[in-house]
């Protein structure tokens, strides 16, 4: 398959196994502890994938213009669902829903809804979003909502990707710099606040600036984290003999994956790995350029961002250039609202290009025919 | 905006991710292949651990062969506190089995940690026998390692000289400690991969180890024996606090037994033991000293035998009077029955005509005032003042062995020149060459000395060292102790005996020391001189030494 949805499929279809791979080989001693099953991790993240390759089959095989209809309620679901992880009975730690057998992430099922929302809406203003109230004020009123409620839980990561995202929308859907430039300046002093006053935030960022120097306390898991990708030199310790993962690195199955990666694999492992990431973005942006329309060029484009700031926000933290924001490896970390999204981001990527082709092909006809 | 502008603005944007994924790249190259080296070691010293198992220790042999220490096979068992199963049964076997407290038992099943040794060099039948009710009980997580324990084949014989050994195999004292590094060999070393919550994931073996290498004593185990036999029976008999019986060949300063009492018990240890004091220990010789200060004299023609003194007492020594034992005077007396009856007047007398200068030069010749080099842990170099310290009465009371301080081995050396004609040799405990330090007498006058000696021994203080056909000569002393700031006090009492046979071609140079705090009549020639005696009947009955005459050579003319 040479069109740009076959090369999607491939890259997704490496990644995806990959993450398979080293979740099993991440979780294992984990996984033994906790449940006394080595597989326990990797089966549920098995439905996790399921459940997601058949989202994007979905996102892939309709029309993309049938979400401009319904982004609203989408969004307003996915923020109910969001509210009800205040709700104690239902949650499960913080982030978590607990809804049947598995549980459930809102905030990831958020990202979705805020790229279809701003996406649409964006397009729906038209040349309204020149206006400050209009182009800028209601998109911050939706990332304070959100915001609100993603510093209760706390995930001030997720926050930063949600903030990231909608400003990528503006900014590529047309919305005036200066605009731009004055959010920026309303919502910038708040959230350097809200980054000194959580005791949390500030040791995360103490230890970021020296981690060895906190390797026992704050510094402990990007410490280790460093040990595993250093120790794996070029050519890596071999798939499954990682040691980090022996307990000494937290969140080794999801959030520092990509450590776990480095230390099996070796340089060579983590330059594929980053490079099939890098290469997803590179195809979204591609998508978004041969996009039929301006909606589907905006869905492209806050998919594919979404997806590589994510992963390069993720792979910051993990080798130590960013403090530690909380956030997983698309494809590759374990969980499975996490996997899922990605692959529904990847079905929205695929629902584009698919549209693409068809109207090329349409266009194409007429000058046969002329 | 167009689609084609909103492209536009969004290519900046992937540029700038298209940055930041070069820097993580970046960072990469510099972690995993710049700084990789570094990582390693960091990884290796927090997920890895080093076991080291003793490897076998080298046997220590006396002169002829016989083991006086050896390691035998033995195990070290440890628990995996994770894995352990039926912890209440384990407490009971350890308390059965291996005679643990309960209380230590418990303390060790019950810790929180993923390693702990429960019991170490445990014989192998014990261990055996534990392993095989801990399979019968079902009780997991016990993990015994091959490992050795040091015995000793010929009992508790020298441990003095020979040490101990501590539970990791290390030297603790003696020769152990002296020569651990050649004992020792290389224990062998395991590293293992653990989990940070103490799971073994991987255990391999870093490095093999190899043996200890073994030493071979110039002691004498028979010789041994006997000396340990006569001086913890003789601490016994005449209330002394501690003794100590040297036997060496003169001929080569080859230490062929040195024992003390009381003797260092394995089942109830005492470090302070394990010091062989007749090294470590410096001590006033008294008269044991007198042959030496006549040697010096007859060796440069000062004094002869037959020269005549007036043994009178007291002498005053720069208006200082200076007494006989219990204050006795004798009249006129040759040299020779002067060391036999150890006058301390005519001595004074003698070193009076060596002089400071001359009787310095001949001690500091024979080894004293510097450690002998012997190769025990802890030797002490005596006290031997420099002469411009010394004055007339320092002088008058070095002749008779008060006022300076030895070494049992010091004095036994300077025995073996006396014996040997002449020749310092450095005493040893471990075979090799012998070692000359030099001359310190000629042969004439040592032969005239030990002929002396023989005369003591057969008619004066020193004969209840006399056994028939053996030739002892020898020279007995008795010296009151000095303690710390309070001077001499009376019932602190050191009495020896050096002595050597045949006198007229010595074998053996024999000493024995006995040191009292607590007995107001304590004279060497009922103590040492007849433990002596008995050392030298005892290598007799052996068979060790043979009668060198049928009766004795010298007339009981005295």
């Amino acid at each position: 398959m040479g069109s740009l949805e076959g090369k999607i499929l491939v890259v997704v279809v490496f990644l995806l196994l990959a993450g398979l791979l080293f979740v099993y080989s991440a979780s294992f001693p984990l996984s033994l502890q906790a449940t006394g099953d080595p597989l326990s991790f990797l089966k549920r993240q098995c439905i996790g994938a399921a459940l997601g390759l058949v989202a994007m089959v979905i996102l892939w095989r309709l029309d993309y213009h049938v979400w401009e209809k319904i982004d609203d309620v989408l969004l307003f679901g996915a923020f109910a669902l969001l509210l009800l992880t205040l709700v104690p009975p239902l949650a499960e730690g913080s982030r978590w829903l607990r809804l049947g057998p598995l549980p459930f992430q809102p905030s990831e099922f958020g990202k979705v809804a805020l790229v279809l929302y701003v996406s649409g809406s964006l397009v729906r203003r038209g040349e309204r979003i020149r206006d400050f109230r209009d182009g800028v004020v209601p998109y911050l009123l939706v990332v304070g909502a959100f915001g609100l409620v993603l510093l209760f839980q706390p995930d001030f990561g997720m926050l930063v990707l949600y903030a990231a995202v909608v400003a990528f929308l503006l900014w590529a859907g047309g919305v005036p710099v200066r605009h731009l430039l004055l959010a920026a300046a309303a919502v910038v002093p708040p959230g350097a606040l809200l980054l000194f006053t959580a005791r949390y935030r500030l040791e995360r960022l103490v230890a970021f600036l020296n981690p060895e120097a906190y390797r026992d306390t704050y510094g402990y898991q990007v410490y280790q984290s460093l040990i595993a990708i250093g120790a794996g030199g070029l050519w890596g310790r071999g798939i499954g003999a990682s040691r980090a993962k022996l307990l000494y690195l937290p969140a080794a199955h999801n959030d520092f994956i990509f450590a776990v990666v480095a230390e099996e694999t070796g340089l060579i492992g983590t330059i594929c790995l980053v490079g099939l990431l890098g290469l997803l973005v590179w195809l979204g942006f591609r998508v978004a350029s041969r996009a039929p329309d301006r909606l589907g060029a905006l869905y492209a484009l806050g998919s594919s961002f979404l997806l590589g700031f994510q992963a390069l926000l993720n792979l910051g933290v993990v080798v130590g250039l960013l403090p530690v924001t909380g956030l997983t490896l698309p494809f590759v970390s374990y969980g499975g609202s996490s996997l899922m999204v990605s692959l529904a981001l990847t079905g929205l990527l695929l629902g584009v290009a698919r549209a693409a082709r068809a109207s090329a092909v349409a266009v194409l006809v007429p000058e046969v025919r002329a | 905006m167009t689609k084609e502008a909103s492209i536009k603005r969004a290519t900046v944007v992937f540029l700038l991710l298209a940055l930041g994924g070069l820097a993580v790249v970046g960072r990469l190259v510099q972690l995993q292949v710049v700084e990789h080296g570094r990582w390693v070691t960091v990884a290796q010293s927090v997920q890895e651990d080093v076991i080291e198992l003793p490897a076998r220790r080298g046997t220590i042999y006396d002169r002829h062969g016989s083991p006086l220490a050896c390691d035998v096979p033995a195990y070290s068992i440890a628990l995996d506190g994770f894995h352990v199963t039926k912890p209440e049964l384990l407490v009971d076997l350890l308390v059965e089995e291996l005679g643990m407290a309960r209380e230590t038992a418990t303390d060790k099943v019950y810790r929180a940690a993923y390693f702990t040794w429960l019991a170490r060099g445990v014989d192998r039948e014990v261990g055996a026998r534990f392993r095989r009710r801990t399979v019968e009980l079902g009780i997991h997580g016990l993990m015994f390692f091959n490992t050795w324990k040091r015995v000793y084949p010929q009992g508790p014989l020298a441990l003095a000289v020979l040490g101990v050994v501590g539970v990791d195999g290390q030297g603790l004292d003696g020769l152990e400690y002296a020569y651990d590094e050649t004992l020792r060999g290389k224990p062998r070393r395991l590293r293992l991969l653990r989990s940070r919550d103490g799971r073994v994931y991987d255990l391999w073996e870093e490095d093999p180890g190899c043996p200890g290498k073994d030493l071979h004593l110039t002691l004498d185990a028979r010789i041994q024996w006997i000396c340990e036999q006569e001086v913890t029976q003789g601490v016994q008999k005449y209330v002394a606090d501690r003794g100590f019986a040297l036997v060496m060949d003169p001929r080569t300063g080859a230490i062929l037994a040195l024992a003390q009492a009381p003797r260092y018990d394995l089942d109830r240890p005492d470090p302070s033991l394990l010091h062989a004091w007749a090294v470590t220990d410096a001590f006033e010789p008294g008269s044991t000293f007198k042959s030496l200060i006549g040697l010096a004299a007859v060796d440069l023609g000062l004094v002869g035998p037959e020269d005549t003194f007036s043994g009178d007492s007291p002498i005053l020594v720069a208006g200082v009077p200076i007494r006989n034992a219990e204050g006795k005077s004798y009249g006129l007396r040759t040299f020779r029955a002067a060391m036999a009856q150890s006058i301390n007047t005519v001595l004074v007398q003698v070193a009076g005509r060596l002089g400071i200068e001359r009787t310095y030069a001949y001690l500091s010749r024979m080894g004293f005032g510097r450690p002998t080099g012997v190769g025990l842990p802890g030797e002490s170099a005596g006290i031997l003042r420099p002469p411009e310290r010394w004055t007339e009465v320092d002088l008058a009371t070095a002749s008779f062995g008060q006022g300076v301080a030895v070494t049992g081995v010091q004095l036994g050396a300077a025995y073996c020149a006396l014996a040997n004609g002449g020749t310092l040799y450095r005493p040893y405990l471990v075979q090799g060459p012998p070692e000359a330090r030099g001359r310190v007498a000629s042969a004439e006058a040592c032969a005239t000395m030990r002929e002396i000696l023989g005369y003591a021994v057969n008619t004066g203080t020193g004969n209840l060292a006399a056994v028939p056909g053996f030739k002892v000569g020898g020279k007995s002393g008795t010296a009151q102790i000095a303690l710390p700031g309070r001077g001499y006090v009376p019932g602190h009492v050191t009495a020896a005996m050096a002595a050597f046979f045949p006198w007229d071609n010595p074998e053996y140079v024999v000493m024995v020391v006995y040191q009292t705090s607590r007995s107001e009549e304590f004279w060497s020639g009922s103590t040492a001189v007849p433990t002596v005696g008995a050392i030298v009947r005892g290598m007799a009955g052996l068979g060790i030494v043979r009668p060198y005459e049928d009766t004795t050579a010298l007339g009981r003319s005295g």
